[in-house]
Protein backbone atom coordinates (compact mmCIF):
# COMPACT_ATOMS: atom_id res chain seq x y z
CA UNK A 1 0.00 0.00 0.00
CA UNK A 2 1.99 2.95 -1.18
CA UNK A 3 -0.95 4.77 -2.60
CA UNK A 4 -1.45 7.30 0.12
CA UNK A 5 2.21 7.73 0.52
CA UNK A 6 2.58 8.67 -3.11
CA UNK A 7 -0.43 10.90 -3.08
CA UNK A 8 0.94 13.17 -0.47
CA UNK A 9 3.55 15.48 -1.83
CA UNK A 10 4.84 18.02 0.59
CA UNK A 11 6.36 21.28 -0.49
CA UNK A 12 7.46 24.56 1.05
CA UNK A 13 4.16 26.25 0.20
CA UNK A 14 2.59 24.28 3.06
CA UNK A 15 4.13 26.73 5.50
CA UNK A 16 1.79 29.59 6.37
CA UNK A 17 2.74 32.88 4.75
CA UNK A 18 3.34 34.25 8.22
CA UNK A 19 6.49 32.11 8.36
CA UNK A 20 8.49 33.02 5.27
CA UNK A 21 11.66 31.86 7.00
CA UNK A 22 10.28 28.34 7.31
CA UNK A 23 9.47 28.31 3.59
CA UNK A 24 13.03 29.33 2.84
CA UNK A 25 14.49 26.65 5.10
CA UNK A 26 12.15 24.06 3.61
CA UNK A 27 13.17 25.10 0.10
CA UNK A 28 16.87 24.96 0.87
CA UNK A 29 16.69 21.49 2.35
CA UNK A 30 15.23 20.18 -0.92
CA UNK A 31 16.92 18.60 -3.89
CA UNK A 32 16.67 20.76 -7.02
CA UNK A 33 16.08 17.67 -9.13
CA UNK A 34 13.22 15.89 -7.37
CA UNK A 35 11.95 18.83 -5.26
CA UNK A 36 11.86 16.58 -2.22
CA UNK A 37 13.77 16.80 1.03
CA UNK A 38 17.36 15.76 0.42
CA UNK A 39 18.13 12.10 0.83
CA UNK A 40 21.73 10.96 1.05
CA UNK A 41 22.99 14.43 0.18
CA UNK A 42 25.95 14.56 -2.14
CA UNK A 43 27.82 17.78 -2.75
CA UNK A 44 29.94 18.57 -5.75
CA UNK A 45 33.44 19.46 -4.59
CA UNK A 46 33.75 21.35 -7.83
CA UNK A 47 30.96 23.86 -7.43
CA UNK A 48 29.28 23.14 -4.09
CA UNK A 49 25.86 22.18 -5.46
CA UNK A 50 23.97 19.56 -3.49
CA UNK A 51 21.56 16.82 -4.65
CA UNK A 52 20.07 13.55 -3.42
CA UNK A 53 22.48 10.73 -4.05
CA UNK A 54 20.12 8.81 -6.33
CA UNK A 55 19.03 11.93 -8.23
CA UNK A 56 22.54 13.10 -9.07
CA UNK A 57 23.77 9.59 -9.83
CA UNK A 58 20.95 9.11 -12.31
CA UNK A 59 21.50 12.57 -13.78
CA UNK A 60 25.19 11.83 -14.29
CA UNK A 61 24.31 8.66 -16.19
CA UNK A 62 22.52 10.93 -18.65
CA UNK A 63 25.04 13.79 -18.77
CA UNK A 64 28.25 14.37 -16.86
CA UNK A 65 27.45 17.97 -15.91
CA UNK A 66 26.33 19.62 -12.73
CA UNK A 67 22.60 20.22 -13.39
CA UNK A 68 22.71 23.60 -11.64
CA UNK A 69 25.76 25.20 -13.20
CA UNK A 70 26.68 22.94 -16.17
CA UNK A 71 30.21 22.50 -14.83
CA UNK A 72 31.67 19.14 -15.80
CA UNK A 73 30.97 16.72 -12.97
CA UNK A 74 31.94 13.14 -12.31
CA UNK A 75 30.81 10.88 -9.50
CA UNK A 76 34.21 10.85 -7.87
CA UNK A 77 33.86 14.60 -7.33
CA UNK A 78 30.85 14.08 -5.07
CA UNK A 79 31.18 13.97 -1.31
CA UNK A 80 28.65 13.08 1.35
CA UNK A 81 27.18 16.07 3.15
CA UNK A 82 26.38 14.04 6.24
CA UNK A 83 25.60 16.91 8.53
CA UNK A 84 23.06 18.16 6.05
CA UNK A 85 21.42 14.74 6.03
CA UNK A 86 21.11 14.82 9.78
CA UNK A 87 19.65 18.27 9.63
CA UNK A 88 17.14 17.11 7.02
CA UNK A 89 16.15 14.14 9.14
CA UNK A 90 15.43 16.29 12.16
CA UNK A 91 13.60 18.76 9.97
CA UNK A 92 11.58 16.00 8.34
CA UNK A 93 10.45 14.53 11.60
CA UNK A 94 9.64 17.89 13.14
CA UNK A 95 7.95 19.19 10.06
CA UNK A 96 4.67 17.33 10.46
CA UNK A 97 4.44 18.22 14.12
CA UNK A 98 5.14 21.87 13.61
CA UNK A 99 2.80 22.18 10.63
CA UNK A 100 0.03 20.47 12.56
CA UNK A 101 0.60 22.76 15.47
CA UNK A 102 0.43 25.78 13.18
CA UNK A 103 -2.67 24.53 11.42
CA UNK A 104 -4.46 24.03 14.67
CA UNK A 105 -3.92 27.54 15.77
CA UNK A 106 -6.36 29.69 13.86
CA UNK A 107 -4.67 32.09 11.51
CA UNK A 108 -5.82 35.06 13.55
CA UNK A 109 -3.97 33.77 16.57
CA UNK A 110 -0.62 33.31 14.89
CA UNK A 111 0.62 36.56 16.39
CA UNK A 112 -0.27 35.48 19.86
CA UNK A 113 1.71 32.25 19.86
CA UNK A 114 4.46 32.62 22.34
CA UNK A 115 7.07 30.30 23.65
CA UNK A 116 5.38 30.24 27.05
CA UNK A 117 2.07 29.21 25.58
CA UNK A 118 3.45 26.53 23.38
CA UNK A 119 5.40 24.98 26.20
CA UNK A 120 2.24 24.39 28.13
CA UNK A 121 -0.20 21.60 27.67
CA UNK A 122 -3.00 22.50 25.32
CA UNK A 123 -6.33 23.55 26.64
CA UNK A 124 -8.26 22.43 23.58
CA UNK A 125 -10.14 19.29 24.57
CA UNK A 126 -9.19 17.08 21.63
CA UNK A 127 -5.57 17.89 22.07
CA UNK A 128 -5.07 17.03 25.69
CA UNK A 129 -3.10 13.98 26.59
CA UNK A 130 -5.36 11.08 27.33
CA UNK A 131 -3.43 9.23 29.95
CA UNK A 132 -3.17 12.07 32.36
CA UNK A 133 0.49 12.54 31.76
CA UNK A 134 1.24 15.69 33.68
CA UNK A 135 4.96 15.73 33.29
CA UNK A 136 5.89 19.34 32.84
CA UNK A 137 8.89 18.33 30.77
CA UNK A 138 6.50 17.06 28.17
CA UNK A 139 6.15 19.70 25.50
CA UNK A 140 2.76 20.60 24.16
CA UNK A 141 3.71 20.34 20.54
CA UNK A 142 4.54 16.69 21.02
CA UNK A 143 1.18 16.12 22.61
CA UNK A 144 -0.49 17.41 19.48
CA UNK A 145 0.60 14.40 17.53
CA UNK A 146 -0.86 12.19 20.20
CA UNK A 147 -4.44 12.87 19.33
CA UNK A 148 -6.23 9.60 18.84
CA UNK A 149 -8.52 11.02 16.16
CA UNK A 150 -6.21 12.61 13.66
CA UNK A 151 -7.50 15.24 11.36
CA UNK A 152 -8.66 13.56 8.17
CA UNK A 153 -7.32 16.09 5.74
CA UNK A 154 -3.87 16.42 7.19
CA UNK A 155 -3.32 12.80 8.07
CA UNK A 156 -1.75 10.65 5.42
CA UNK A 157 -0.18 7.25 5.58
CA UNK A 158 3.51 6.96 5.09
CA UNK A 159 5.68 3.94 4.87
CA UNK A 160 7.95 3.70 7.86
CA UNK A 161 11.54 3.86 6.64
CA UNK A 162 12.51 1.54 9.46
CA UNK A 163 10.03 -1.31 9.38
CA UNK A 164 8.16 -0.56 6.13
CA UNK A 165 4.83 -0.70 7.93
CA UNK A 166 2.23 1.80 6.83
CA UNK A 167 1.79 4.36 9.58
CA UNK A 168 -0.40 7.42 9.81
CA UNK A 169 1.64 10.52 9.08
CA UNK A 170 0.73 12.16 12.34
CA UNK A 171 2.01 9.12 14.19
CA UNK A 172 5.12 8.33 12.22
CA UNK A 173 7.46 10.37 14.36
CA UNK A 174 6.11 8.83 17.46
CA UNK A 175 6.46 5.41 15.88
CA UNK A 176 10.04 6.13 14.91
CA UNK A 177 10.80 7.60 18.29
CA UNK A 178 9.80 4.25 19.66
CA UNK A 179 12.06 2.32 17.35
CA UNK A 180 9.20 0.75 15.45
CA UNK A 181 8.16 -1.05 18.60
CA UNK A 182 4.64 0.26 18.53
CA UNK A 183 2.26 0.72 15.69
CA UNK A 184 -0.61 1.46 17.99
CA UNK A 185 -0.85 4.61 19.95
CA UNK A 186 -2.53 3.53 23.13
CA UNK A 187 0.47 1.98 24.83
CA UNK A 188 3.15 4.34 23.70
CA UNK A 189 3.11 7.38 25.86
CA UNK A 190 5.46 5.99 28.41
CA UNK A 191 8.03 5.23 25.74
CA UNK A 192 7.64 8.62 24.23
CA UNK A 193 8.33 10.27 27.49
CA UNK A 194 11.42 8.17 27.84
CA UNK A 195 12.64 9.20 24.45
CA UNK A 196 12.00 12.82 25.19
CA UNK A 197 14.04 12.75 28.37
CA UNK A 198 16.77 10.97 26.60
CA UNK A 199 17.06 13.50 23.82
CA UNK A 200 16.81 16.52 26.05
CA UNK A 201 19.68 15.26 28.09
CA UNK A 202 21.51 14.53 24.91
CA UNK A 203 22.69 11.15 26.13
CA UNK A 204 22.29 7.69 24.79
CA UNK A 205 21.44 6.36 28.21
CA UNK A 206 17.85 5.93 29.14
CA UNK A 207 17.11 6.94 32.68
CA UNK A 208 13.70 5.38 33.01
CA UNK A 209 14.08 1.80 34.06
CA UNK A 210 11.16 -0.53 34.38
CA UNK A 211 9.44 -2.24 31.55
CA UNK A 212 11.56 -0.94 28.73
CA UNK A 213 14.48 -3.28 29.04
CA UNK A 214 14.26 -4.74 25.56
CA UNK A 215 13.81 -1.39 24.00
CA UNK A 216 16.84 -0.05 25.77
CA UNK A 217 19.14 -2.85 24.84
CA UNK A 218 18.06 -2.59 21.22
CA UNK A 219 18.92 1.03 21.26
CA UNK A 220 22.30 0.52 22.75
CA UNK A 221 23.02 -2.17 20.19
CA UNK A 222 22.08 0.16 17.42
CA UNK A 223 24.27 2.89 18.74
CA UNK A 224 27.23 0.63 19.02
CA UNK A 225 26.80 -0.75 15.54
CA UNK A 226 26.25 2.56 13.87
CA UNK A 227 28.53 4.99 15.53
CA UNK A 228 29.08 6.97 12.40
CA UNK A 229 25.38 7.26 11.76
CA UNK A 230 23.78 9.03 14.67
CA UNK A 231 20.48 9.29 12.91
CA UNK A 232 20.13 5.55 12.72
CA UNK A 233 17.71 6.12 15.53
CA UNK A 234 15.23 6.80 12.77
CA UNK A 235 15.41 3.47 11.15
CA UNK A 236 16.76 1.11 13.72
CA UNK A 237 15.22 -2.29 13.34
CA UNK A 238 16.73 -5.69 13.42
CA UNK A 239 16.78 -7.11 9.92
CA UNK A 240 17.77 -10.38 8.41
CA UNK A 241 19.53 -9.09 5.33
CA UNK A 242 20.98 -10.61 2.29
CA UNK A 243 24.19 -8.76 1.72
CA UNK A 244 24.92 -8.25 -1.94
CA UNK A 245 28.30 -7.47 -3.39
CA UNK A 246 29.20 -3.95 -4.34
CA UNK A 247 28.53 -3.43 -8.05
CA UNK A 248 30.84 -1.42 -10.23
CA UNK A 249 30.25 0.65 -13.32
CA UNK A 250 30.71 -1.16 -16.58
CA UNK A 251 31.58 -0.24 -20.10
CA UNK A 252 28.80 -2.28 -21.67
CA UNK A 253 30.10 -2.09 -25.22
CA UNK A 254 33.06 -4.35 -24.41
CA UNK A 255 30.97 -6.98 -22.64
CA UNK A 256 29.41 -9.99 -24.29
CA UNK A 257 25.87 -10.96 -23.38
CA UNK A 258 27.03 -13.97 -21.44
CA UNK A 259 29.64 -11.98 -19.52
CA UNK A 260 27.05 -9.35 -18.61
CA UNK A 261 24.62 -12.03 -17.51
CA UNK A 262 27.25 -13.58 -15.31
CA UNK A 263 28.01 -10.23 -13.72
CA UNK A 264 24.33 -9.68 -12.98
CA UNK A 265 24.02 -13.17 -11.54
CA UNK A 266 27.05 -12.63 -9.32
CA UNK A 267 25.52 -9.39 -8.08
CA UNK A 268 22.35 -11.27 -7.10
CA UNK A 269 20.27 -9.74 -9.86
CA UNK A 270 18.07 -11.46 -12.45
CA UNK A 271 19.97 -12.23 -15.63
CA UNK A 272 17.07 -12.59 -18.04
CA UNK A 273 15.77 -10.15 -20.60
CA UNK A 274 16.96 -8.32 -23.67
CA UNK A 275 20.36 -6.74 -23.88
CA UNK A 276 18.83 -3.30 -23.24
CA UNK A 277 17.02 -4.58 -20.19
CA UNK A 278 20.18 -6.13 -18.81
CA UNK A 279 22.14 -2.92 -19.22
CA UNK A 280 19.34 -0.74 -17.85
CA UNK A 281 18.95 -3.07 -14.88
CA UNK A 282 22.64 -2.91 -14.12
CA UNK A 283 22.87 0.87 -14.52
CA UNK A 284 19.88 1.48 -12.29
CA UNK A 285 21.15 -1.00 -9.73
CA UNK A 286 24.52 0.74 -9.51
CA UNK A 287 22.77 4.08 -8.90
CA UNK A 288 20.40 2.62 -6.33
CA UNK A 289 23.06 0.57 -4.58
CA UNK A 290 25.39 3.50 -4.00
CA UNK A 291 22.57 5.91 -3.22
CA UNK A 292 21.52 3.46 -0.54
CA UNK A 293 25.04 3.43 0.83
CA UNK A 294 24.88 7.21 1.00
CA UNK A 295 21.57 7.17 2.82
CA UNK A 296 21.35 8.00 6.47
CA UNK A 297 18.82 5.16 6.74
CA UNK A 298 20.07 2.47 4.40
CA UNK A 299 17.50 -0.08 3.34
CA UNK A 300 18.06 -3.79 3.40
CA UNK A 301 19.31 -5.26 0.16
CA UNK A 302 16.13 -7.30 0.05
CA UNK A 303 14.09 -4.16 0.01
CA UNK A 304 16.41 -2.62 -2.53
CA UNK A 305 15.97 -5.61 -4.82
CA UNK A 306 12.22 -5.39 -4.50
CA UNK A 307 12.31 -1.75 -5.48
CA UNK A 308 14.48 -2.50 -8.47
CA UNK A 309 12.00 -5.14 -9.58
CA UNK A 310 9.16 -2.70 -9.17
CA UNK A 311 11.03 -0.07 -11.14
CA UNK A 312 11.69 -2.53 -13.91
CA UNK A 313 8.07 -3.67 -14.05
CA UNK A 314 7.08 -0.05 -14.52
CA UNK A 315 9.66 0.50 -17.21
CA UNK A 316 8.39 -2.49 -19.15
CA UNK A 317 4.83 -1.37 -18.76
CA UNK A 318 5.81 1.95 -20.29
CA UNK A 319 7.75 0.40 -23.11
CA UNK A 320 4.85 -1.84 -24.07
CA UNK A 321 2.40 1.03 -24.02
CA UNK A 322 4.63 2.74 -26.56
CA UNK A 323 5.13 5.83 -24.46
CA UNK A 324 8.87 6.14 -24.49
CA UNK A 325 11.06 9.13 -24.81
CA UNK A 326 11.85 9.63 -28.45
CA UNK A 327 14.54 12.20 -27.91
CA UNK A 328 17.28 10.47 -26.07
CA UNK A 329 18.87 7.09 -26.37
CA UNK A 330 19.71 7.12 -22.71
CA UNK A 331 16.25 8.20 -21.77
CA UNK A 332 14.84 5.08 -23.30
CA UNK A 333 16.77 2.97 -20.86
CA UNK A 334 16.43 5.03 -17.77
CA UNK A 335 12.71 5.56 -18.04
CA UNK A 336 11.08 6.31 -14.79
CA UNK A 337 7.41 5.76 -14.52
CA UNK A 338 4.42 5.82 -12.29
CA UNK A 339 3.75 2.85 -10.09
CA UNK A 340 0.73 0.82 -11.18
CA UNK A 341 -1.03 1.60 -7.95
CA UNK A 342 -0.77 5.31 -8.40
CA UNK A 343 -3.95 7.29 -8.14
CA UNK A 344 -3.81 10.97 -8.86
CA UNK A 345 -7.48 11.64 -8.30
CA UNK A 346 -7.09 13.20 -4.88
CA UNK A 347 -4.50 15.55 -6.12
CA UNK A 348 -6.47 16.53 -9.18
CA UNK A 349 -9.68 16.90 -7.27
CA UNK A 350 -7.90 19.31 -4.99
CA UNK A 351 -6.60 21.34 -7.91
CA UNK A 352 -9.18 20.92 -10.64
CA UNK A 353 -11.00 24.08 -9.64
CA UNK A 354 -7.88 26.15 -9.95
CA UNK A 355 -7.20 25.00 -13.44
CA UNK A 356 -10.80 25.35 -14.57
CA UNK A 357 -10.90 28.82 -13.16
CA UNK A 358 -7.72 29.81 -14.96
CA UNK A 359 -9.05 28.41 -18.21
CA UNK A 360 -12.26 30.33 -17.78
CA UNK A 361 -10.32 33.49 -17.15
CA UNK A 362 -8.41 32.94 -20.36
CA UNK A 363 -11.60 32.36 -22.28
CA UNK A 364 -13.07 35.53 -20.85
CA UNK A 365 -9.97 37.42 -21.88
CA UNK A 366 -10.36 35.92 -25.31
CA UNK A 367 -13.96 37.09 -25.41
CA UNK A 368 -13.07 40.57 -24.29
CA UNK A 369 -10.41 40.82 -26.90
CA UNK A 370 -12.82 39.61 -29.54
CA UNK A 371 -15.26 42.36 -28.63
CA UNK A 372 -12.56 44.95 -28.67
CA UNK A 373 -11.52 43.87 -32.14
CA UNK A 374 -15.10 44.16 -33.39
CA UNK B 1 12.69 7.40 3.03
CA UNK B 2 9.08 8.32 2.64
CA UNK B 3 9.17 8.06 -1.06
CA UNK B 4 9.33 5.66 -3.87
CA UNK B 5 11.86 6.66 -6.43
CA UNK B 6 9.88 4.85 -9.09
CA UNK B 7 7.58 7.84 -9.30
CA UNK B 8 10.12 10.65 -9.38
CA UNK B 9 8.81 12.10 -12.63
CA UNK B 10 5.20 12.05 -11.60
CA UNK B 11 5.82 13.50 -8.17
CA UNK B 12 7.84 16.29 -9.65
CA UNK B 13 5.21 17.10 -12.24
CA UNK B 14 2.57 17.23 -9.53
CA UNK B 15 4.69 19.54 -7.42
CA UNK B 16 5.31 21.78 -10.39
CA UNK B 17 1.62 21.84 -11.23
CA UNK B 18 0.71 22.77 -7.70
CA UNK B 19 3.28 25.55 -7.66
CA UNK B 20 2.04 26.86 -11.00
CA UNK B 21 -1.51 26.92 -9.65
CA UNK B 22 -0.50 28.68 -6.45
CA UNK B 23 1.82 31.15 -8.13
CA UNK B 24 0.87 31.41 -11.78
CA UNK B 25 3.29 33.56 -13.76
CA UNK B 26 1.73 36.53 -15.49
CA UNK B 27 0.17 35.60 -18.81
CA UNK B 28 0.60 31.84 -18.52
CA UNK B 29 -1.72 29.00 -17.62
CA UNK B 30 -0.63 25.39 -17.66
CA UNK B 31 -1.71 22.02 -16.36
CA UNK B 32 -2.32 18.38 -17.28
CA UNK B 33 -4.78 17.79 -20.12
CA UNK B 34 -6.50 14.94 -18.35
CA UNK B 35 -6.51 13.23 -15.01
CA UNK B 36 -5.18 10.02 -16.46
CA UNK B 37 -2.02 11.42 -17.86
CA UNK B 38 0.20 13.81 -16.03
CA UNK B 39 2.76 13.54 -18.80
CA UNK B 40 0.81 15.69 -21.24
CA UNK B 41 0.02 19.27 -20.37
CA UNK B 42 -1.89 22.02 -22.02
CA UNK B 43 -0.60 25.56 -21.80
CA UNK B 44 -2.24 28.84 -22.72
CA UNK B 45 0.08 31.74 -23.34
CA UNK B 46 -1.20 35.28 -23.61
CA UNK B 47 0.52 37.35 -26.25
CA UNK B 48 2.94 39.75 -24.54
CA UNK B 49 1.90 43.41 -24.58
CA UNK B 50 3.60 45.77 -27.03
CA UNK B 51 4.25 42.95 -29.48
CA UNK B 52 2.23 41.94 -32.54
CA UNK B 53 1.11 38.96 -30.46
CA UNK B 54 -0.68 41.20 -27.96
CA UNK B 55 -4.29 40.21 -27.54
CA UNK B 56 -3.75 36.67 -28.73
CA UNK B 57 -4.07 33.50 -26.70
CA UNK B 58 -1.79 30.71 -27.86
CA UNK B 59 -2.57 27.15 -26.85
CA UNK B 60 0.21 24.60 -26.77
CA UNK B 61 0.76 20.98 -25.77
CA UNK B 62 3.72 20.01 -23.62
CA UNK B 63 4.76 16.36 -23.59
CA UNK B 64 7.05 15.01 -20.87
CA UNK B 65 9.34 12.01 -21.18
CA UNK B 66 8.96 9.36 -18.51
CA UNK B 67 12.42 10.14 -17.23
CA UNK B 68 11.56 13.80 -16.73
CA UNK B 69 13.34 15.88 -15.45
CA UNK B 70 16.47 14.09 -16.67
CA UNK B 71 15.32 14.87 -20.18
CA UNK B 72 13.28 17.86 -21.32
CA UNK B 73 9.68 17.93 -22.48
CA UNK B 74 8.72 18.96 -25.99
CA UNK B 75 6.34 21.80 -26.68
CA UNK B 76 4.10 22.33 -29.68
CA UNK B 77 1.68 25.13 -30.39
CA UNK B 78 -1.70 23.84 -31.48
CA UNK B 79 -2.63 27.09 -33.19
CA UNK B 80 -1.14 28.78 -36.27
CA UNK B 81 2.08 30.36 -35.06
CA UNK B 82 4.15 32.44 -37.42
CA UNK B 83 7.41 32.87 -35.58
CA UNK B 84 11.12 32.42 -36.44
CA UNK B 85 11.62 29.93 -33.60
CA UNK B 86 8.52 27.81 -34.15
CA UNK B 87 8.45 25.08 -36.79
CA UNK B 88 5.51 25.09 -39.17
CA UNK B 89 4.08 22.09 -37.29
CA UNK B 90 4.01 24.25 -34.16
CA UNK B 91 7.02 22.70 -32.44
CA UNK B 92 8.94 25.21 -30.34
CA UNK B 93 12.69 25.36 -30.84
CA UNK B 94 14.47 27.17 -28.03
CA UNK B 95 17.63 26.40 -26.17
CA UNK B 96 16.01 25.52 -22.84
CA UNK B 97 14.25 22.59 -24.53
CA UNK B 98 17.59 21.12 -25.53
CA UNK B 99 20.16 19.61 -23.19
CA UNK B 100 23.72 20.77 -23.77
CA UNK B 101 25.12 19.18 -26.88
CA UNK B 102 21.77 18.05 -28.22
CA UNK B 103 20.76 21.16 -30.07
CA UNK B 104 19.72 20.63 -33.68
CA UNK B 105 20.73 24.17 -34.56
CA UNK B 106 23.95 24.37 -32.56
CA UNK B 107 23.43 28.02 -31.87
CA UNK B 108 24.20 30.04 -28.79
CA UNK B 109 26.19 27.41 -26.97
CA UNK B 110 26.25 29.49 -23.83
CA UNK B 111 22.50 29.98 -23.73
CA UNK B 112 20.24 28.48 -21.12
CA UNK B 113 19.98 24.75 -21.70
CA UNK B 114 17.87 21.98 -20.36
CA UNK B 115 18.98 20.34 -17.13
CA UNK B 116 17.03 18.53 -14.43
CA UNK B 117 16.87 21.70 -12.37
CA UNK B 118 14.95 23.57 -15.07
CA UNK B 119 11.17 23.52 -14.83
CA UNK B 120 7.94 23.93 -16.74
CA UNK B 121 7.67 27.44 -15.43
CA UNK B 122 11.11 28.35 -16.70
CA UNK B 123 10.28 26.88 -20.09
CA UNK B 124 7.06 28.84 -20.33
CA UNK B 125 8.78 32.05 -19.31
CA UNK B 126 11.45 31.43 -21.94
CA UNK B 127 8.75 30.85 -24.54
CA UNK B 128 7.05 34.05 -23.51
CA UNK B 129 10.23 36.02 -24.00
CA UNK B 130 10.92 34.14 -27.23
CA UNK B 131 7.53 35.30 -28.53
CA UNK B 132 8.40 38.87 -27.67
CA UNK B 133 11.95 38.68 -28.98
CA UNK B 134 12.60 36.05 -31.64
CA UNK B 135 16.06 34.54 -31.76
CA UNK B 136 17.30 35.36 -35.19
CA UNK B 137 20.03 32.73 -35.16
CA UNK B 138 17.73 29.77 -34.99
CA UNK B 139 15.85 29.22 -38.17
CA UNK B 140 13.01 26.91 -37.19
CA UNK B 141 10.75 28.72 -39.63
CA UNK B 142 12.89 30.16 -42.42
CA UNK B 143 10.04 32.16 -43.98
CA UNK B 144 9.14 33.74 -40.68
CA UNK B 145 12.81 34.53 -39.99
CA UNK B 146 13.20 36.19 -43.34
CA UNK B 147 10.02 38.24 -43.20
CA UNK B 148 10.68 39.19 -39.58
CA UNK B 149 14.09 40.49 -40.58
CA UNK B 150 13.23 42.14 -43.88
CA UNK B 151 9.62 43.25 -43.67
CA UNK B 152 8.47 43.77 -40.11
CA UNK B 153 5.11 45.23 -41.16
CA UNK B 154 4.30 42.16 -43.17
CA UNK B 155 5.37 39.93 -40.27
CA UNK B 156 3.13 41.82 -37.86
CA UNK B 157 0.24 41.53 -40.30
CA UNK B 158 0.57 37.75 -40.62
CA UNK B 159 0.81 37.40 -36.86
CA UNK B 160 -2.38 39.45 -36.40
CA UNK B 161 -4.19 37.42 -39.02
CA UNK B 162 -3.22 34.23 -37.24
CA UNK B 163 -4.52 35.59 -33.97
CA UNK B 164 -7.87 36.31 -35.56
CA UNK B 165 -7.94 32.79 -37.00
CA UNK B 166 -7.22 31.30 -33.59
CA UNK B 167 -9.91 33.40 -31.97
CA UNK B 168 -12.47 32.13 -34.44
CA UNK B 169 -12.68 34.81 -37.10
CA UNK B 170 -13.04 33.61 -40.65
CA UNK B 171 -12.04 36.75 -42.48
CA UNK B 172 -8.34 35.94 -42.29
ZN1 LIG C 1 16.47 14.42 -5.23
ZN1 LIG D 1 27.23 23.05 -9.84
ZN1 LIG E 1 8.69 1.36 11.71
Amino acid sequence: MELNQQNHIDDPSEWPEEFPGMREIDTRLRCPICYELLSGSLMSTNCGHVYCSLCIRRALVTRKLCPCCFEPLDEHQLVLARQLDELVEFFRTSRVDVLNALRHSTSSSFDSISIEESSQIDSTPQETIKTGDKDSNFPANLSKTDRSSPNADTDIYVECPGCQKLIQGSKINWHLDNYCKNSDFADGLQNKKTKYRETTKNKGIVRDGGNNVNLVSNRIDNRRMNQTKPSMIFGATQRKDVLLAKPSKLVYSILSDSKLKKILKDLGLPSTGTRNQLEARHTEWVSRYFANEDSINPKSHNKLLKELAQWEANVQKTASSGFANKRSGVGKKVVDVIGPSFNSEDYLAANADVFDELKLKAQQNKGKRKKADE
Amino acid sequence: MYRNHGSTALRRLMTEYRELCLNPPEGIIAGPVSEDNFFEWEALIMGPPDTPFEGGVFPAIIKFPKDYPLNPPSMRFTCPMFHPNVYSNGEVCISILHPPGEDPNQYETSAERWSPVQSVEKILLSVLSMIAEPNDESGANVDASKIWRENRDEYNKIVKQNIKKTLGFTDA
